[in-house]
């Protein structure tokens, strides 16, 4: 079983590292190692999360960290991200958060591609070029007299 | 390769689907077995079994135009379409069709916000504008509104109203089909039409004013199948200068009664703006000697009094709720309903949060209960499980609808938790949510799971809440799709009149019966018989 510390060396974050994961993630889709760099999300009301945020840190990592409610990151960072283009994110986090991340990545043709239990979740959601389209483009606006849209 | 749906043949299927990717485009029409799998029910109470409702595919347009284009394909086959805003409302049935073959019209990309008046406190949206999405807009832009929002929020403003979903903040914004305002829907003819004064096309009151002229028709395109509606207009809550967040708890069992006769009262009168929500800290948990009163159908008041005194005195109902508006008129609202429920002997108040508007985005991020104050959020998911626990299997929505009386919800409460433990079931958390402003809905969180024995029993227990609590002058709000035909039986006066006024208006409007055959049991013609 792959514990944290593994994990974290193993990581998806950036280019660099995805070329050196190790063989039992054999579900990695194919391209992943050009993949611009992505980032990692931790639960600060799960143990060993401290840990978990500075060992990403330290490996140069966009590292977000949030309280039990995932909503606030998925709208600041996850979903625009996920709009712009191809992305990873790995995280460790409850179950329930994941199963969240993983229903709403899939409009921008993202999945979970590994997903291993450590007290919490370690999990790694990708989107590559390749697959099919996302479902959402950018939104646009429309501006009416005095209205802001 | 997913299967035809019924009644069209599998050439006329291929000639359909070329057809449909010939209007969005080949990225945007999904028919392998991996990209349908997407449009799955993950919490089916059918799950695996032949009867589990699937789509044939899924076609996700852009703009009216492919829309309509999509609707005249589909009357040339026969091609049962299946709607959807963002498909995420996962306990009634999420994105699966009510008839198992139906092509998903994914709506997701249409997710512009069209319009947002800051003056005028009204938006219009396309179907695909998700809570986030508008919460986003309006936070980003800094414009002074609220979205009243579901919870969880990452569902669409458009799907969640028309199948008459709640929310949390002021009576004006959290009963969602009532906070719209106009309406424009591509019919199953492929005509479009819009609704109120949206259909005088100089009119400046499209979304102010709800009726237009003439009669009103908004309300058809709710809970039903007659159309596919492309924008909607929103009332929005102008953002308080402040709110606070009370708490109101009584000791014994039958203080529920003047407990919820005061607020409903208060809430009539506006002083009380906020969803109320009642609940049960003593009739939670597992407890055994709580689930054996709790499964006996009813037993005397002073039974279940002796038993919340022997659980350290915790309060036998709490309700919260919210104040809005200037400190100086949330303090004297605050203190007026103090002074009504005053007189309920060991009735406790606490204030439990208190804000100043507008919260910083760390603030915000900080936020308990995060829907009273228009923040869509994804707490909810997780809630009954510890953090590293493997996540429960899924639930359907049972929501029956009682009066605002707090010995109805006593009524029910007794019902219900007997009809859990005679089929082997926990009953589900008790309480009575004040969406609306003159009923309480009591939710139950109903199981469901991926073996087909464990189903049948969470189908039967489904099946005789729906009964019984009909029966007794509960009837449901709204249902998982599964049980549209059942739900619409206990709106059976006259020998199904209401039912066959639904057939009438279908057959009018959908000759070719293509649009969400079956959605709450309105059959087309075609399909009338061993369906309906």
């Amino acid at each position: 079983m792959i514990d944290r510390r593994s994990f974290m060396q193993s990581s998806v974050a950036c280019g660099a590292a995805l070329a050196t994961w190790s063989v039992h993630v054999s579900s990695r889709p194919a391209g992943a190692a050009n993949l611009a760099a992505s980032i990692v999300l931790v639960d600060r009301h799960l143990e060993g999360a401290t840990e978990f945020a500075a060992d990403a840190r330290s490996q140069g990592l966009d590292t977000f960290d949030f309280t039990g409610d995932v909503a606030g990151l998925w709208m600041r960072e996850l979903e625009p991200r996920l709009r712009a283009g191809p992305v990873t994110i790995a995280g460790r986090t409850s179950a329930a958060t994941l199963f969240c991340l993983d229903f709403l990545a899939r409009d921008y043709g993202a999945r979970t591609v590994e997903r291993v239990a450590d007290g919490a979740v370690i999990w790694v959601i990708s989107s590559t070029p390749g697959r099919r389209a996302p479902l959402a483009p950018v939104c646009t606006r429309t501006r009416s007299g005095d209205s802001h849209a | 390769m997913p299967s035809p749906p019924p009644g069209v043949s599998e050439s006329d299927f291929q000639r359909a689907l070329r057809e449909l990717e010939g209007v969005v485009g080949r990225d945007w029409l999904f028919s392998s077995d991996e990209d349908v799998l997407l449009y799955r029910d993950g919490y089916s109470p059918l799950w695996d079994e032949a009867a589990e409702r699937k789509a044939s595919a899924a076609v996700a347009p852009t703009s009216v135009e492919q829309v309509q284009e999509i609707v005249k394909i589909a009357n040339r086959y026969g091609l049962p379409l299946y709607p959807i805003s963002t498909g995420r409302n996962l306990t009634y049935g999420g994105a699966a069709p009510a008839y198992s073959g139906s092509v998903v019209v994914d709506l997701k990309r249409m997710n512009r916000i069209l319009d947002v008046s800051a003056r005028d406190k009204t938006c219009l949206v396309e179907p695909g504008v998700s809570y986030f999405d508008l919460y986003r807009h309006l936070r980003t832009n800094k414009i002074p509104l609220w979205i009243d929002t579901a919870d969880p929020g990452w569902g669409g403003l458009i799907g969640n109203a028309l199948d008459r979903g709640g929310g949390y903040t002021d009576i004006e914004f959290r009963d969602h089909f009532d906070a719209h305002c106009g309406m424009e829907v591509v019919l199953p003819t492929g005509e479009v039409v819009r609704t109120g004064m949206g259909a005088s096309p100089q009119a400046k009151t499209s979304q102010l004013f709800k009726y237009g002229l003439g009669p009103w028709i908004d309300g058809i395109f709710s809970q039903s199948n007659f159309g596919i509606v492309t924008k909607m207009g929103f009332w929005l809550m102008e953002e308080p200068e402040a709110a606070l967040q009370v708490s109101v708890t009584v000791p014994k069992r039958r203080d529920v009664v003047p407990l919820v006769d005061t607020l409903h009262s208060l809430m009539a009168a506006h002083t009380v703006p906020s969803q109320v929500n009642v609940v049960s800290p003593v009739m939670a948990g597992n407890n055994s000697e709580m689930l054996r009163l709790r499964g006996s159908g009813g037993v005397a008041d002073e039974q279940w009094d002796r038993y919340a005194a022997s659980q350290g005195g915790a309060p036998f109902w709490a309700a919260q709720f919210v104040f809005y508006g200037p400190r100086a008129v949330i303090a004297a609202q605050w203190q007026h309903t103090k002074d009504r429920l005053a007189g309920i002997a060991g009735v406790r108040f606490q204030e439990t949060a208190s804000y100043t508007f507008p919260l910083t985005d760390e603030q915000a991020e900080a936020v308990a209960d995060k829907a009273r104050y228009g923040i869509p959020s994804l707490n909810l998911f997780g809630s009954r499980t510890a953090p590293g626990a493997p996540p429960l299997e899924g639930h359907m929505d049972f929501s029956p609808m009682i009066p605002p009386h707090g010995e109805e919800l006593i009524a029910l409460t007794d019902f219900t938790g007997k009809v859990y433990a005679d089929q082997g079931f926990v009953p589900s958390f008790v309480g009575g949510l004040m969406f609306h402003p003159r009923t309480m809905i009591c939710f139950h969180a109903v199981p469901t799971f991926r073996n087909a024995t464990d189903n049948a029993r969470t189908r039967k227990l489904f099946e005789t809440l729906v009964r019984g609590c009909a029966e007794r002058g509960w009837p449901i709000y709204r249902i998982h799709p599964v049980f549209q035909k059942l739900g619409m039986e206990m709106f059976g006066f006259n020998d199904g009149a209401l039912h066959r006024l639904h057939e009438t208006l279908k057959d009018a409007i959908d000759p070719n019966g293509i649009v969400s055959p079956g959605r709450y049991d309105i059959w087309p013609r075609r399909l009338r018989g061993s369906n309906a």
